[in-house]
Formats: structure tokens, C-alpha cells, sequence
């Protein structure tokens, strides 16, 4: 099943390097607390992200978004289609 | 009967902060989310009216995932509080709007409480207080909870909206939160399915939009039958179909379009997302690729270096000498006086003074190690070292969160058992639960410090700091290896907020201190009294209650005599160990004050540097590493044993929590001792 | 005498702390870890 063509212009939240900013689209993936959560720290459609920087071993990663900072995992970013 | 307000928001936007204020009490506060885990209830005292004020753990938003945010959640719904102060963090109010709005959904009365008003400031953002209330429709007020700045206009405020207001039954706000189509399918829901319903609803329209949004909780309460949720179903395939996303995401984005909304016109930010604030560039030494790891330890060990350095044992000296020395030989002299018999001489000076004594010299370091810890707590590291520590902690299977409640151990077991609330899955909690013990705790002090200052004196430092890194070792191995064992499962996920850093106020630090030392001492006043005399009592008499001239004779002799063997492959079989490590259970401290009767018995008037002199005689300083190695380890003691019973709920999984420690201590010390003795220490 | 007073009260103190803790542990009290309230979650009521 393909959830999502992921165009030219898009990319994951994942493939984001330090210092680079993003618009989100949508967040993938199934229904469930996970997703929730995300979606209840504020990584909606439309909402901007500025990846901040990996942490020392590489994952997580540290974002900003709607003015505060957000850690997360590379699996989670994964999931989070930015423009 | 009292108005009852109830403080809720986002996990650290200074709730307790403010329940501290206003109620006069002291509440644990520190700078990471999920600090509070409990519901927790004061008088309020700045205002002449009885109000009880109520502070909950944060929550992000009414559905809640981990057991915290479900108790804050349950207490809004189903206790209705007279007035919702919800607190909101200035600096962050975009997100924390996401839960403002959620609660003016359902119809709670509710006033807005603006936090940090002195960070926002310091940023130079600029907040319009006047379009939020116009957007919002409920009182704005704007406070700095941590200076006590607006809080009595707060309660005015809030006092005016319970007196006044009689809302209920949804707010007119819905319909320019959401937009047409999903108030649209609520309308419906509300006007088809919930005169269905065989339950009394009490609030039709927030009843319907949690219904739309699929919210189980709701459901269950509701007891909604299958026939109805099918009918929902097709609304939610609608919205569904139209917007191309599921429902969660459409109502979520939804609310989020607004507080965008609100936001953008209200807040003026001075600073842009890519500037770097002064969190960023702590950060950027403290989260270093290079650093951050040789940085936690060599911090650790900073803390255990000044705890043992110069001013801890200093200030051991002084109170040792005061207690021990001046005390002592006061008593002794007081009682000689008085013609008090020689039990009872022996009772108070050998027993009593003996047995504490030993134990209240550490008074000065445990508040030292509480200073550092609460250093740690209030600037916002512990966020940090969850998130640097989210990749090794994933090896065994657990996220970064869980590294929060480690370091808590560092403290105090129990509060950091209770801490694993915040940790989403069960699995996740039950495995952190039985690591946390590993980590060495406050009251294991001072056996380090006796055993050291015997047999380590020119190294204290580098021996306690192995035993903690021994603790950290066991821990690490013990995830992995019952992770693959008896609690398997998936990988926790791992979302989490990271505050700013915040500079921890002296008065803040102080109170901790303070507190800690307190604690200590009752403690000691408590259940180390009751201990030390039992103890004696049973190292002075013998089964047919006749002192012993021999303390071996007694009954605690006897006792100890027993299970000393089990001991031995350790390198510890005397009786004296075997008893002290005994009465450990009831608390650690007890290993030191039951090792102080003990050993210090026959010439109690003396200083504990005697106590020192005769474990001397006893011990070697490999078999003291193994006896300090195996009082780390060994079973927790008896308020951690009844916190992990509470917090497991399962006698199963408390007996295994128990039973494993105990297993490992007694491996671990048998390798280091009969290891040791093959390398040819001792 | 004075032996008996002075015994009594610490033998009784010690007697009620016992009793009094374990009531404590029995209505699900962690008696914790010797802290008061800030810094532990312990129940204090
Ligand atoms: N600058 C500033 N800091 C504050 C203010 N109020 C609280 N803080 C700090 O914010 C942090 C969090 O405070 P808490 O009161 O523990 O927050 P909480 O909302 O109870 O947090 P949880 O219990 O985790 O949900 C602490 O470091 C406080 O010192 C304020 O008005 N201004
Ligand atoms: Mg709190």
C-alpha cells in the first residue's frame, strides 16, 4: 500500500539536515497514540519546523516548532512529510 | 463548602509553582515536563474566601496516553470544579493554547492564567492581552507565577467567574474554532445520535465533538452502542473523504488553524525560530556530539567530589565530633548523675546516641548531594540527559524518558519509581521500575562514607564514584538481559518536550536543601530510633531475656549467626554484617547505625573514628568494596519496597523486582571479592 | 525509678513509631524516603 508519493519539492522531517526549515503537509502513519501525540505537540499541517540538531549519538533530533523545542526520533520524523 | 479551582496546563507552565504561592506549601517543583503526578489539594491563602485549590499533572490535551495525564484529565471531567484556572507558559502559547481551547470546548469555566510574564518580557515579546480575551472569551489574567507577580488579581478574577458565570453545555466558541463542515457533523451527532443514547448526557455538544473525534474514553462512559457508532462512522467517513486525512488529524488541525490564528494577531515575537537563544547555545556544549556524554560524567563526578571533598568531610568532623564527643560524654555524665542503671546508660549512649550518631554525621553531605541534585532538577538538564541518553537507553529497549527517573534515583528510590508514571507503556514502566534501585540512592551515603573513610581515605572520591558507575553497569546489563527475558516487547516511542534553561532560584535551592536535611533528620528521629532500640535490645539480651556480658550470645547474635554463612563466599560472614545488612531493609542508613551498636558498643563514649578502628579489625578493603558493592544492590529498602508494590500492583512483579536484586548484589559481590582474591588484593 | 521513666518513654516512643508506620504503610502511604514535600512525591496528608 502506498501511503503517500512523496514528490520532488517534498521530503521527510527525517531527511531535514541541522539548520534547515520546513513546512508540514501531513503526518503519516496509522491511527494511534503515537500519531496522536505528535499531532497534540503541534506538528499539524502548515505548521512550520526548523531542525535544530541530532543528538551525540545521531538519534533523536531536536526541533523547533510553533516556538518551543520538540524532541523526537528519526522513526517518528520518518513519518512527517515536509515541504 | 469551599469553591474549588483547579490549576491546569501544559507539563511545566508552573502549576505548582503557582499552587505554591497561593496555597503557602512547598511543593515539588523542577524545570522538565511531568514533575507532577498526582493530584494534590491546599486552602488557598491569599484571599479571605475558602477555596481549595487543586494542582494536577500537565497534560498536553483532554486525551490523555500516560497514567498522570489520565488523572488530570478524569478530575476535569468528572469532578467539575467550580472554575478551571488553566495556566498558560507566555512564552509558548501557540501549543498551550491547544489545551485552553479544549477546555473552553467543554464548557468549563475557564480563566486564562498568562505564566512568565518576566521571560516573555525578557525576550521583548510583545503579548496583546485585549485580542486574546476578545478571541478566547474568557478573562486573561497575566501573572510570573515564580515571583508571586498577579496572583491575587488572578484569584479576584477567578473568584468574579464562580460567582457570576453559570456555563455548561458547550461554548458558542465551537463554531469559530472548527470550521463549517466539522461543526456541521457535531450539529448532527448532537441532534440525531445523543437523544439515542441511554445515558443522561450532560454536555450534548462537547459530548458529540469527542464522539466525532472517535475519543474510546467517551465511548466507554457513554456505553454508545454499535448501531451508533456505525452512524458516527459515516460522519467521520465524510470529513474524512472531504479533507483526505483521518479524523484525529482533522480535528487536530482544526484547533491548531486557530490558536495559529489567535496567536499571529496577539503575540508580536521579537526573536526569530533561527535565532539562537541563550538555551541554544548551552545546548550547543551541553548536547555536543563530543561532549555531551563526558560531560554527564565528569558532572557526576563533580557532585561526588565536592560531596566527599574537603567541605563534606569537614563538616563530618565537626558533627561528628559534636555529637559523638561532646554530646555523648554530656549524657553519660547527665545520667552517672542522676543514678540511672547501666542498661539504661548503655541504652541511651550505646544504643541511641551510638546508633544515630553514626548516622547523623552524614547530615551535612546528604544535603550537599540534594544541593547538586536539585541544581540538575531546576535548570533544565534532566530533559537534556533524557535526550542524549534516548540512543543507549533504545539498546535496551527503553526511550529517553526513562533516564528521568534514574537520575530522581540518584535522590531518592521512591519518588523516582513514582516518576515512571510518565512513561507511556506498561512494559516500559515495569522495566525502569526494576532498574531504578540500581541506581544508588541518597540514604546508601553514608555506607559509602564510613566504609571509605576506613579503608579508602586517600581515595574516597574514585571508590564511591566506581560504585555508582557499578550501579549505572548492573543496570545497563539488567536491560538488557530482562529485556530479552521476561519483558519483552516493542520499542517505546520517544516525543518530548525540551524547556529552556532556567536559572534556579537560591531561595528554591535552599528550600530543597533545607527540606532534605529535615527529612533526614526525622527520619532518623522516626524509624532509625525505633531501629537503634530494638536493636540493642536485642544485642543485650539473650532468648531468656538476661543481659549478655558477650553481645554474640544475645539474640540478635543468634540471628546474625544464622544467616552469616549465606555472607561468607563474600567475604563478610561475621554476625554483626549479616544483622546490619538485615536491618538495611528498613532503611539503609540502618546498615551504619546497626553497624555503630555494634561495633561501638563496648566504648561508646568514644567518637565513631572508633567504629572506624573496629571495622578495621573486621574488614579488609576488598571485602569492604564487597560489602559496599552488595548494600548498593541488595533489595531496596522498606519505603521503596512498598512504592514499587503500590506502583506495579502486582505482588508478582514486586517479589521478582526483589528477588533479583538481592540475586544480583550477591553475584556481584561474590565475583569482586573471590575475583579480588585470585588477582591477589585484599 | 528514674530508670524506669526514662526506659519507658523510649521504649514506648519506640513502640508507637513502629505501630504508627506500619498503620501508614497498611492505607498505601509510601512512609518514604525521609523527605517532607518538595523533592518526593509521597503522599502527605
Ligand atoms: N521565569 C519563570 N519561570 C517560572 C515561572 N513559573 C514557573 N517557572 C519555572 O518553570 C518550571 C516548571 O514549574 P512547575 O511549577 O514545576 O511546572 P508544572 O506546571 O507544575 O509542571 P508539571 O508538574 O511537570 O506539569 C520551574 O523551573 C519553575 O521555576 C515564572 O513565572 N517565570
Ligand atoms: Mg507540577
Amino acid at each position: 500500500m502506498i501511503l503517500w508519493e512523496v514528490s520532488d519539492l517534498e521530503r521527510t522531517l527525517k531527511e531535514l539536515k541541522t539548520g534547515e526549515k520546513g513546512v508540514i503537509i501531513k503526518v503519516l502513519g496509522e491511527k494511534g497514540a503515537v500519531k496522536k501525540r505528535l499531532m497534540d505537540m503541534g506538528m499539524t499541517s502548515g505548521a512550520e519546523v526548523l531542525v535544530r540538531k541530532a543528538a551525540p549519538l545521531g538519534d533523536p533530533i531536536e526541533i523547533n516548532i510553533r516556538g518551543y523545542e520538540l524532541t523526537l526520533r528519526k522513526a517518528e520524523a520518518q513519518n512527517i512529510i515536509i515541504k | 463548602m469551599p469553591l474549588k479551582f483547579a490549576l491546569v496546563g501544559n507539563p511545566n507552565c508552573g502549576k505548582t509553582t503557582l499552587f505554591n504561592e497561593i496555597t503557602g506549601s512547598t511543593q515539588y517543583v523542577g524545570n522538565w515536563p511531568g514533575v507532577t503526578i498526582e493530584k494534590r489539594e491546599g486552602k488557598a491563602k491569599k484571599i479571605q474566601e475558602d477555596v481549595l485549590i487543586i494542582d494536577l499533572p500537565g497534560i498536553y490535551s483532554l486525551s490523555p496516553y500516560s497514567m498522570e495525564e489520565i488523572i488530570a484529565r478524569d478530575y476535569i471531567i468528572n469532578e467539575m470544579p467550580d472554575v478551571v484556572i488553566n495556566i498558560v507558559d507566555g512564552t509558548n502559547i501557540e501549543r498551550n493554547f491547544y489545551l485552553t481551547i479544549q477546555l473552553i470546548e467543554l464548557g468549563v469555566n475557564v480563566v486564562v492564567a498568562l505564566n512568565m510574564m518576566d521571560a516573555v518580557e525578557a525576550k521583548g515579546d510583545k503579548i496583546d492581552l485585549k485580542i486574546l480575551e476578545g478571541s478566547l472569551k474568557v478573562p486573561v489574567v497575566p501573572i510570573t507565577a515564580s515571583k508571586g507577580k498577579g496572583v491575587t488579581e488572578l484569584l479576584e478574577k477567578a473568584l468574579n467567574v464562580a460567582q457570576t458565570a453559570a456555563a455548561a453545555g458547550g461554548s458558542p466558541l465551537l463554531q469559530e474554532i472548527h470550521n463549517e463542515s466539522i461543526v456541521a457533523s457535531i450539529e448532527e451527532i448532537e441532534n440525531r445520535i445523543i437523544p439515542t443514547l441511554e445515558s443522561k448526557v450532560q454536555n450534548p455538544r462537547w459530548t458529540s465533538l469527542k464522539l466525532l473525534e472517535g475519543d474510546e474514553k467517551v465511548q466507554e462512559a457513554l456505553k454508545v452502542s454499535v448501531e451508533s457508532l456505525n452512524q458516527i462512522k459515516v460522519y467521520q467517513e465524510d470529513l474524512e473523504k472531504k479533507f483526505d486525512m483521518d479524523i484525529e488529524t482533522i480535528v487536530a488541525d482544526s484547533r491548531y488553524r486557530f490558536t495559529t490564528d489567535v496567536t499571529r494577531k496577539a503575540v508580536k515575537k521579537k526573536a526569530q525560530a533561527s535565532d539562537l537563544t541563550i538555551s541554544d547555545k548551552i545546548d550547543k556544549v551541553v548536547t555536543n556530539r563530543v561532549l555531551a556524554i563526558p560531560l554527564f560524567l565528569a558532572m557526576m563526578f563533580g557532585i561526588f567530589s565536592v560531596t566527599f571533598g574537603t567541605v563534606g568531610s569537614s563538616t563530618i568532623d565537626f558533627v561528628d565530633g559534636l555529637v559523638n564527643d561532646t554530646i555523648a560524654t554530656f549524657v553519660l555524665s547527665l545520667l552517672e548523675g542522676a543514678g540511672a542503671a547501666v542498661w539504661l546508660q548503655d541504652l541511651i549512649v550505646g544504643g541511641i546516641i551510638g546508633g544515630l550518631g553514626s548516622m547523623l554525621v552524614f547530615v551535612p553531605q546528604i544535603m550537599i548531594l540534594f544541593f547538586f541534585l536539585a541544581i540538575l532538577e531546576d535548570t533544565g538538564y534532566m530533559a537534556r540527559a533524557a535526550f542524549v541518553m534516548d540512543r543507549l537507553l533504545r539498546k535496551l529497549g527503553l526511550s529517553g524518558k526513562s533516564f528521568i527517573p534514574m537520575l530522581i534515583g540518584f535522590g531518592c528510590t521512591v519518588p523516582a519509581v513514582m516518576s515512571t508514571r510518565t512513561l507511556e507503556n506498561e512494559k516500559d514502566r515495569r522495566l525502569t521500575i526494576m532498574l531504578v534501585p540500581f541506581m544508588s540512592c541518597g540514604a546508601r551515603l553514608p555506607v559509602y562514607a564510613l566504609y571509605t573513610a576506613a579503608f579508602f581515605a586517600n581515595n574516597q572520591t574514585m571508590v564511591v564514584f566506581s560504585l555508582y558507575l557499578l550501579g549505572i553497569a548492573v543496570a545497563v546489563l539488567s536491560g538488557v538481559f530482562l529485556k530479552k527475558t521476561i519483558l519483552k516487547g516493542e520499542v517505546a516511542p520517544f516525543v518530548m518536550e525540551l524547556p529552556p534553561y532556567r536559572i534556579p532560584t537560591f531561595k528554591g535551592l535552599m528550600i530543597h536543601m533545607w527540606d532534605r536535611g529535615k527529612g533526614f533528620v526525622k527520619k532518623a528521629g522516626t524509624i532509625i530510633f525505633a531501629a537503634a532500640v530494638v536493636i540493642w535490645f536485642l544485642q543485650y539480651f539473650n532468648f531468656s531475656f538476661q543481659a549478655v556480658s558477650e553481645p554474640a550470645d544475645s539474640i540478635l547474635g543468634a540471628i546474625g549467626n544464622a544467616i552469616a554463612p549465606v555472607f561468607a563466599p563474600l567475604g563478610f560472614g561475621d554476625w554483626q554484617s549479616a544483622v546490619a545488612l538485615l536491618t538495611g531493609f528498613i532503611a539503609k542508613e540502618a546498615v551504619v547505625s546497626t553497624m555503630g551498636i555494634l561495633h561501638g558498643v563496648a566504648e561508646a563514649t568514644e567518637s565513631s573514628t572508633d567504629l572506624i578502628t573496629a571495622l578495621r579489625t573486621v574488614f579488609t578493603p576488598l571485602t569492604a568494596y564487597a560489602f559496599m558493592a552488595f548494600s548498593l544492590l541488595y533489595l531496596p529498602c522498606m519505603a521503596a519496597f512498598a512504592t514499587i508494590k503500590r506502583e506495579m500492583n502486582s505482588w508478582k512483579w514486586t517479589l521478582i523486582t526483589v528477588g533479583y536484586s538481592t540475586g544480583i548484589a550477591w553475584v556481584v559481590a561474590f565475583l569482586i571479592f573471590q575475583g579480588g582474591k585470585m588477582m591477589g588484593f585484599n | 525509678m528514674i530508670n524506669w521513666i526514662i526506659g519507658g518513654i523510649i521504649f514506648g516512643a519506640t513502640v508507637l513509631i513502629i505501630v504508627r508506620s506500619i498503620s501508614r504503610m497498611k492505607k498505601g502511604e509510601s512512609g518514604c524516603c525521609g523527605c517532607t514535600q518538595s523533592k518526593c512525591n509521597c503522599a502527605v496528608k
